[in-house]
């Protein structure tokens, strides 16, 4: 196992040194052909060049090589990379004037409790679903799963947030208050139309509930093949054989090899949660690190822009990391390899 | 078995009606067939046969011709669907095992009557160790403790001559051998001091060498015993060594019973005379290999009359037809389903 | 059970099921693949709602007359089967009828683009590191993980942010570069279990070279989960782009698409819900029906499940 985390580790440093590069490459070849962002905060108006080229520095984008099309921009990338690891530096936001790292502390713990309620919420009904469905192969519990999970992956995550908001945020949630009288945690905090502060956990349900439907569907439906394939595997057969009950034989044999793929791709949702986050906090305005983001497109803060996503790509590689060992413990057949 | 540690039996599995002067394991007239969306495959039609303590019966046959159905129809684990038992009695000292509950048979299962599977590698549970597949064994069917049941495990695996066993019982399947794993799967399925054994081709999965060293082990282990032993393989060189009788399969039906010399030295069926005949021999270099044209029929349309008829050397128009060969009684011992047998053993 | 299968399928002549070399074998996959697809309801109508919304694209005066950019405020918010605006008025006073025939293109033609990226990027990496395998495939495979761990649409939103530039183009663009890495995983997983296909070995060692291998022997045989995840992908294309629409890094208008139709009118969902309902639903209906297409797609593939 030792020489297992050791090579993982390994592999790690490369991984998180060409993401970062990725990163850095791909922005920069889009203000090399997109032209300087600050340029657009002046709107239709012409700075003057000497305010411009001043914002451009503040800015931390007035790095030449930003103006040469193609330009690999290395040492601007060794430039980030020594702030980022020896200052732990991600950049500033403009106005006001702070640093990313400020903004993400304010902003992370409300993602947080966010991605918990989805988190939650997709392993509990994506997994008994699926385990249901996997079960009862061919029958209609079976048939419904299906068809549920196949819908929820087509509705994208803003389609369902917003219909989610408006029909039980805001239509359910006045009938609940003005028709029914009900009291105001019910009709305006859980089933709000937007996060308010004074209702910190239960407002943030029905956008975790969104949040999570984004992958319920998959990991119900990974839950149930992994479950299908493990049902006809020899070693199932090998336990009847031992006069096992069934309830053993399904339990615990087959349950522990079933939920090997499913652990470690609830650690891909992580990645999903990401992205959804950015929708689901825009809709229900909370202020979290996806909502920064919202803002940062929608004011042409691009620093902030960059500073966020670079952390966001170190949390989401060091919890792969994480994934990948979990996944040495539950399945012994790695350990060795 | 020696032990130093006490067996605290939590109920006797033996089933009430059992009757100690019968046969081990009589089947008679057992049908299975399986119903898939091109047909009903018709896998077992009317097998009888019987096997008593401290024999070995070898089941003979190609792929497909029924012989792992008829271990799983013993042991109660065909899958159903789409898998149905739909005729006949599998007797356990007298005792009709098809009408027995559920609940009974699962206690039979690993306790009385155990098996061992071809592939040790997919058959043992890759994710939990040796000890935990072993031990749970005597917990659940004994009622013992964790400790104990270790204790037990690790004496079941010097049983089988694993070394090192009490480091070894703690590594997981994938960290033995091929050899080493077969081993490890007849020592669980010894666990409870079955009656009958059945080995549903044990070694078709190993190398030569290993191949004679687990029969070997088979073999003293059945002895130790008294062990009614099944053995069901494709590999007439296998058989040879271990077994005391033969039964040949064809097509879901048994086409020749008869004792392992005899069927060696004069075969009384020409599906077995085809077997025997195709395999290749050292002292006959040079010379095209024998082989038996044509394919077994497909279970779900199986030809009317003899099942072989189609790729059979002596066939003739009363073989094409309904009702099927019964077993003739060719001398004491030997059967076999064949109307022209005295031909096929005059045949040189 | 492996006793039963082969029983009941051997004795019919050359089985489908056997393995052959390439193009035969493939061949009546194939063919079989299609005959079970015909007689799949559920792909049937899928497809034909997919040819439907592609004839809203190519074809949109087929399905209307009006002309999405004339605009009259007047109209604003003309509710549905409103005569002469049977799917009501936008906000602007635009035919919204005309707004959804029209709408269909961009994001299609955005997901079949990409698409098309995705293989040719993706397929020929995986096919080689599959096939190759060595420092060959550590290297592609280094890549795979690295663009992969950057989280897709988080890492589409920044690039369009700072681009600044929406097109068709720059959007398919962006799809591609962060999108391609699940179809060359899935190449490069198919080619590696065909390789060690007993007739390839047997093909090989008969001295085949390395390329017919490949294309006679190995691709037939891998190519199967490409169409599955292509067809997966172009559903997943559609919702990403009007994803990325909705969060303002997408299509701008006064551009006519689906996804700028919903976020332009969410607001007024009270008072006229049918601005947004009419969008989604034919954008639900578009991802649906290619996931649905995918999904029959390999069961019908899927050798194991015959």
């Amino acid at each position: 196992m030792g020489r297992y985390v050791v090579r993982r580790l390994l592999q790690f440093i490369p991984t998180v040194l060409g993401t970062l590069f990725l990163l850095h490459y791909l922005t920069s070849v889009a203000i090399q052909f997109g032209g300087n962002p600050v340029r657009s905060l002046f709107g239709d108006r012409t700075p003057p060049p000497e305010q411009l080229r001043q914002m451009t520095e503040q800015f931390g984008l007035g790095d030449p090589c930003l103006t040469r099309k193609g330009d690999w921009c290395i040492e601007l990338f060794g430039q980030r990379l020594q702030n980022i690891f020896l200052h732990f530096d991600f950049g500033q936001s403009l106005s006001p004037r702070r640093d990313v790292t400020a903004v993400l502390a304010d902003a992370l713990p409300y993602t947080i409790k966010l991605t918990l309620i989805a988190f939650v919420v997709e392993a509990i009904i994506g997994l008994s679903a699926g385990t249901l469905a996997g079960l009862r192969n061919g029958k209609f519990s079976d048939y419904v799963v299906r068809i549920a999970t196949v819908l929820m992956i087509s509705v994208p995550i803003f389609v369902s947030a917003v219909l989610a908001q408006k029909f039980i945020g805001v239509k359910f949630g006045n009938w609940l208050r003005t028709d029914l009288g009900a009291p105001d945690w019910l009709g305006r905090g859980l089933f709000g139309a937007a996060y308010k502060p004074e209702y910190p956990f239960i407002s943030l349900i029905l956008p975790g509930i969104v949040l999570g439907t984004l992958t319920i569907a998959s990991t119900a439906r990974l839950t149930r093949s992994s479950l299908l394939e493990n049902l006809r595997a020899d070693y199932v057969r090998t336990a009847k054989a031992k006069g096992l009950k069934s309830t053993r034989v399904v339990g615990v044999h087959t349950l522990r090899n079933s939920l090997i793929p499913v652990v470690t791709t609830l650690g891909l949702s992580i990645g999903a949660y990401m992205s959804g986050a950015v929708v689901t906090e825009g809709v229900f305005r909370v202020p979290g690190v996806g909502f920064t983001i919202f803002r940062a497109i929608g004011q042409g803060e691009p620093m902030v822009l960059l500073g966020i996503t670079t952390v966001l790509v170190l949390i989401y590689l060091v919890l792969n990391l994480l994934v990948d060992l979990l996944y040495a413990v539950l399945d012994p057949r790695i350990r060795y390899e | 078995m020696a032990s130093t540690t006490e067996i605290q039996t939590r109920l006797d599995p033996s089933i009430p009606g059992t009757d100690p002067h019968a046969a081990l394991l009589a089947v008679e007239d057992l049908r299975v067939e399986f119903r898939t969306r091109i047909g009903v495959a018709k896998a077992i039609n009317g097998v009888s046969f019987e096997v008593n303590s401290g024999e070995t019966l070898a089941i003979l046959g190609e792929s497909g011709c029924g012989k792992s159905v008829t271990a799983q129809a013993i042991m109660g684990i065909i899958d159903s669907p789409p898998g149905f038992v739909t005729g006949g009695r599998i007797k356990y000292r007298g005792v009709d095992l098809l009408k027995r509950s559920k609940e009974e048979r699962r206690q039979i299962r690993g306790n009385k009557i155990a098996m061992i599977f071809q592939d040790a590698l997919s058959a043992l549970n890759p994710v939990f160790t040796v000890s935990f597949q072993l031990t749970e064994l005597f917990r659940k069917h004994r009622g013992m403790t964790r400790a104990d049941g270790k204790k037990r495990a690790i004496e079941l695996l010097d049983l089988v001559k694993i070394p090192a066993a009490r480091q070894r019982v703690n590594d997981f399947p994938h960290q033995f051998s091929g050899g080493m794993r077969q081993r490890v799967m007849i020592a669980m399925s010894l666990a409870l001091d079955p009656e009958l054994l059945i080995a549903d081709e044990p070694t078709t999965a190993l190398d030569v060498t290993v191949q004679a060293q687990i029969m070997a082990l088979l073999r003293d282990l059945q002895r130790e015993r008294n062990m009614g032993l099944i053995l069901i393989t494709h590999d007439m060189g296998v058989v040879a060594d271990v077994a005391d009788r033969i039964n040949v399969m064809y097509a879901g039906r048994i086409v020749e019973k008869a004792p392992v010399y005899d069927i060696y030295a004069k075969p009384s069926h020409p599906y077995t005379k085809a077997l025997l005949e195709s395999i290749p021999r050292v002292d006959l270099k040079g010379q095209q290999l024998n082989v038996i044209k044509g394919l077994p029929p497909s279970l779900v349309r199986i030809p009317a009359g003899c099942a072989f008829s189609p790729r059979c050397r002596f066939v003739q128009d009363v073989c094409k037809a309904d009702p099927p060969p019964p077993l003739y009684d060719v001398k004491p011992g030997i059967t076999s389903a064949c109307h022209f047998w005295e031909e096929v053993r005059g045949d040189e | 059970m492996s006793d039963l299968t082969t029983a009941v399928t051997t004795a019919e002549p050359p089985p489908s099921t056997q393995a052959g070399p390439g193009s035969e074998r493939s061949a009546s996959l194939w063919a079989d693949a299609g005959r079970e697809l015909i007689r799949n309801p559920v792909f049937v109508v899928s497809s034909l709602y997919i040819l439907v919304m592609a004839s809203f694209a190519v074809v949109p005066k087929l399905w209307t007359q009006q002309d999405p950019q004339a605009c009259n405020l007047n109209n604003s918010m003309l509710p549905m089967f409103t005569p002469g605006h049977w799917a009501g008025a936008s906000q602007r006073g635009c035919d919204y009828w005309s707004h959804a025939v029209y709408g269909a293109s961009p994001s299609l033609r955005i997901a079949l683009l990409a698409t098309l990226g995705i293989i040719l990027i993706g397929m020929p990496l995986g096919i080689l590191a599959g096939f190759y395998g060595g420092w060959v495939d550590a290297v592609i495979s280094r890549l795979i993980d690295i663009v992969f761990a950057l989280p897709f649409l988080l890492g589409a939103l920044v690039i369009l942010a700072m681009l600044r530039k929406y097109s068709i183009w720059t959007i398919t663009l962006v799809l591609v570069v962060l999108g391609w890495t699940t179809l060359a995983r899935i190449m490069r997983a198919s080619v590696i279990s065909a390789k060690s296909l007993d007739y390839v070995q047997a093909a090989k060692s008969l001295g085949a070279s390395n390329s017919r291998l490949m294309f006679r022997h190995i691709l037939p045989n891998a190519i199967a989960p490409v169409f599955v995840v292509a067809t997966i992908a172009l559903g997943g294309f559609v919702a990403t782009e009007a994803t990325l629409t909705f969060l303002g890094v997408g299509l701008q208008l006064p551009s006519v698409s689906w996804g700028l139709m919903i976020s332009t009118h969410d607001d007024f969902i009270e008072l006229a819900p049918h601005l947004t309902l009419v969008p989604v639903t034919l954008l639900v209906g578009t991802v649906l029906s290619f996931i649905l297409i995918g999904d029959a797609l390999r069961d019908a593939l899927d050798p194991k499940l015959r």
